[in-house]
């Protein structure tokens, strides 16, 4: 399944790396949000960011953070410059990244910024879509479940894909093996 | 914002001819041999998808008032506004009230078919309401003041050149006619109305009753945008977008995004249950939700209810050898390609798009590329027939639908449960100017109808004309009156010397049935 995945999403334009260690999960994205140079907007409250510690990892790092808690969050995070975030499931059929929304997970972190990190648990991996919408019909929903394929695109210009409208022109998936 | 037809003409035929006849429309159109194929391979290779899809549209159909009232149920528990609009007039007025109250000046609009149907940008803006259309092909059309001449890809009917002389007159300079430049730039420029828009309107692609959750589908992130930043999130949803289940989610996006583009899945789906909730630092405080009827409910039961199945993928325009010619302007509908020819005259209840269904050369190439499986050929045939009729469009009911899944709910009366605020006369005359005009052509084949009811005048009537036609050479059958438009690429058929029921009486007569020894 890891490999399905692997090929959907390069299919759809996201740079992957891993399945990696969550230590050297935390090392790409440390080096991807130095490599931003600007503001790091992160969504705390995704499952993996939270148990792999990014925020504290990245607090050392001296960078710039913007965390949902931030009074001024809504002013800057349209100048931000990278969005981290995790994905709670991820399907190889479709190469789809589900987001749920919910306190210190906002929307826009996966898509105001031009670049967006996602970090997806190979354990999260599921086989079919069906079997996602099966487990998100089974459990109360969020107010928003986010999908994610790959950067933003567009058919709009003579019916040929272009990449990078209103969404991040650039993603770049993580995938960690949380038992490595 | 107007909405000018870039293609003019009073009726199908004269718009068609102009869009023949130019190179540019033509030039663009060539781009459709992109999905031409698109969604056959849909049929080809997941035929069950297709069935279960199928089926899961027709189960709404059975019961739609409840389907209904089940998801308005479910939306208000999760903390969204339902709105019942009888007509567009309605919805109109609910949502330019919507803007008013919350003070918007500023609305952020992502595709929508639903809100073209019921003109919302203008109306918006004739209210005072800067509307952007933030789609990339629907900001083209409406920079250049058109409409979209395709539900999935607004400006086909435009080439990258045409494109790029457009987005420039909202530029500082010219645009290069180049891709990935005309994206950034459209990212750049349409930035800063995502950030100030109070209020962000998109449409729904799937709403399940059981969960309250809408569906949006996009590629580019506009809808995205659009139901996150703005405090306000108006959602028009015309009411056949009702799904019984969440978990149908399963079988219809992946149909309704591979139909569509090919793609095994959206670029991004949001799925959403409600406003924002406590804690979250994002999302709309408001969730409003407006059912559209439009005359949809007055198809239930009757032979066009199909036709409240669609998904709106696209496929059936794609497909469409009269549409991959003139493209969507010559319908001069919001709804263009066979759906449109069908939709149209359907939902304006016969004061639209009259023409329409004899814009058709009847191939059936939509009914099988259909992934719902709505016989638009057939739909076709018969509006044929029932436009025939002068004055308004009222499709009977037909009384042999029955299925175990039905509920037994009680039938409301039309327009029960949507009040009309301003247009309810709008709904008893739509097709008045048209009433008292008994057409020619209606009078004809009424005629022909009761004539040839009858044993008697159908034996007369085609003993006559097979006298004239045995008397006439060649020349005729290309040359009968009334006909020279079809006929100038087609033969009508010679009759044959002694006719079928000539010889079944002689043989008859004769006692040598079915013996088959006969010469024919």
């Amino acid at each position: 399944m890891i490999e399905a995945l692997r090929t959907v999403l390069a299919a759809n334009a996201v740079t992957v790396r891993g399945p990696m260690s969550p230590a050297e999960a935390l090392a790409a994205v440390a080096g991807l949000a130095r490599e931003a140079r600007g503001v790091v907007a992160i969504s705390p409250g995704d499952a993996l960011v939270e148990e792999l510690g990014v925020v504290e990892h990245l607090a050392e790092s001296g960078l710039d953070l913007l965390l949902p808690d931030a009074p001024d969050w809504r002013e800057r995070l349209p100048a931000a410059a990278i969005g981290i975030t995790s994905a709670c499931l991820a399907v190889a059929e479709t190469g789809s990244l589900a987001h749920l929304s919910g306190p210190g997970a906002p929307r826009a972190v996966s898509l105001l910024p031009p670049t967006h990190v996602c970090l997806v648990a190979t354990r999260t991996i599921v086989s079919r879509f069906a079997d996602a919408i099966a487990r998100f019909a089974a459990e109360p929903r969020p107010a928003a479940i986010t999908w994610i394929g790959g950067p933003s695109r567009t058919g709009d210009l003579e019916m040929i894909t272009t990449l990078g409208v209103h969404g991040p022109a650039r993603v770049d998936v993580l995938l960690v093996d949380t038992n490595a | 914002m107007s909405h000018g037809i870039v293609t003019p003409g009073r009726t199908f035929a004269e718009r068609s001819r102009a869009a023949l006849a130019d190179p540019e429309l033509q030039g663009a159109l060539a781009n459709l041999h992109r999905r031409l194929y698109t969604a056959g391979a849909v049929a080809e290779t997941n035929p069950e998808l297709r069935q279960r899809a199928a089926s899961i549209r027709r189960e709404v159909l059975v019961d739609l008032d409840g389907w209904l009232d089940r998801l308005e149920a479910s939306l208000e528990r999760v903390g969204a506004v339902v709105h019942r609009a009888a007509t567009p007039a309605d919805a109109r007025t609910i949502i330019v009230g919507l803007a008013r109250e919350s003070g918007a000046k500023t609305v952020v609009k992502s595709k929508s078919m639903a809100s073209e149907e019921i003109n919302l940008g203008d109306a918006l803006e004739r209210a005072g309401i800067e509307t952007v259309e933030t789609d990339l092909g629907e900001y083209i059309v409406q920079v250049a003041g058109e409409r979209p001449s395709h539900m999935i890809t607004p400006a086909i009917h435009k080439t990258l050149d045409q494109v790029a002389a457009v987005l420039s007159t909202r530029a500082t300079g010219p645009l290069p006619a180049e891709r990935e430049p005309l994206a950034a730039w459209t990212h750049d420029h349409l930035r800063p109305a995502f950030l100030r828009a109070e209020m962000g309107i998109s449409g729904v692609n799937f709403a399940a009753a059981d969960t309250g959750t809408i569906t949006i589908v996009t590629n580019e992130g506009n809808g995205r945008l659009c139901t996150t930043w703005p405090r306000i999130h108006v959602a028009v949803m015309p009411i056949e977008k009702v799904i019984p289940r969440f978990s149908d989610l399963a079988t219809l996006l992946p149909l309704l995004t591979r139909s569509a583009t090919g793609q095994a899945m959206s670029n991004y789906l949001s799925m959403i249950t409600g406003p924002r909730r406590d804690g979250e630092v994002d999302g709309p405080d408001e969730l409003h939700v407006v059912f559209l009827d439009n005359n949809r409910r007055a198809l239930v039961g009757t032979a066009y209810e199909d036709m409240l199945a669609c998904i709106r993928c696209g496929a059936c325009l794609n497909v469409c050898p009269v549409y991959r010619r003139v493209s969507g302007h010559a319908y001069d509908s919001v709804y263009s390609g066979p759906m449109g020819k069908v939709l149209t005259p359907l939902l304006s209840r016969g004061a639209e798009g009259r023409d329409l269904p004899h814009a058709s050369t009847l191939c059936g190439a939509c009914t099988e590329v259909c992934p719902v499986g709505i016989p638009l050929a057939d739909m076709l045939v018969r509006l044929r027939g029932d436009l025939s009729a002068p004055g308004p469009l009222v499709p009977a009911p037909i009384s042999t639908r029955s299925s175990p899944r039905a509920e037994p709910g009680r039938r409301r009366l039309a327009g029960e449960g949507y009040p009309t605020r301003a247009a309810a006369a709008a709904i008893a005359t739509p097709g008045a100017r048209r009433r008292g005009a008994l057409s020619i052509s209606h009078l004809g084949f009424a005629t022909w109808s009761r004539v040839w009811a009858s044993p008697t005048g159908y034996r007369m009537t085609a003993a006559l004309g097979r006298r004239i036609a045995g008397r006439t050479t060649g020349g005729w059958r290309h040359g009968l009156v009334g006909t020279s438009g079809w006929a100038a690429t087609r033969d009508l058929p010679l009759p044959a010397p002694r006719t079928f029921r000539r010889r079944w009486a002689e043989r008859g007569r004769n006692g040598d049935v079915g013996r088959g020894t006969d010469s024919w």
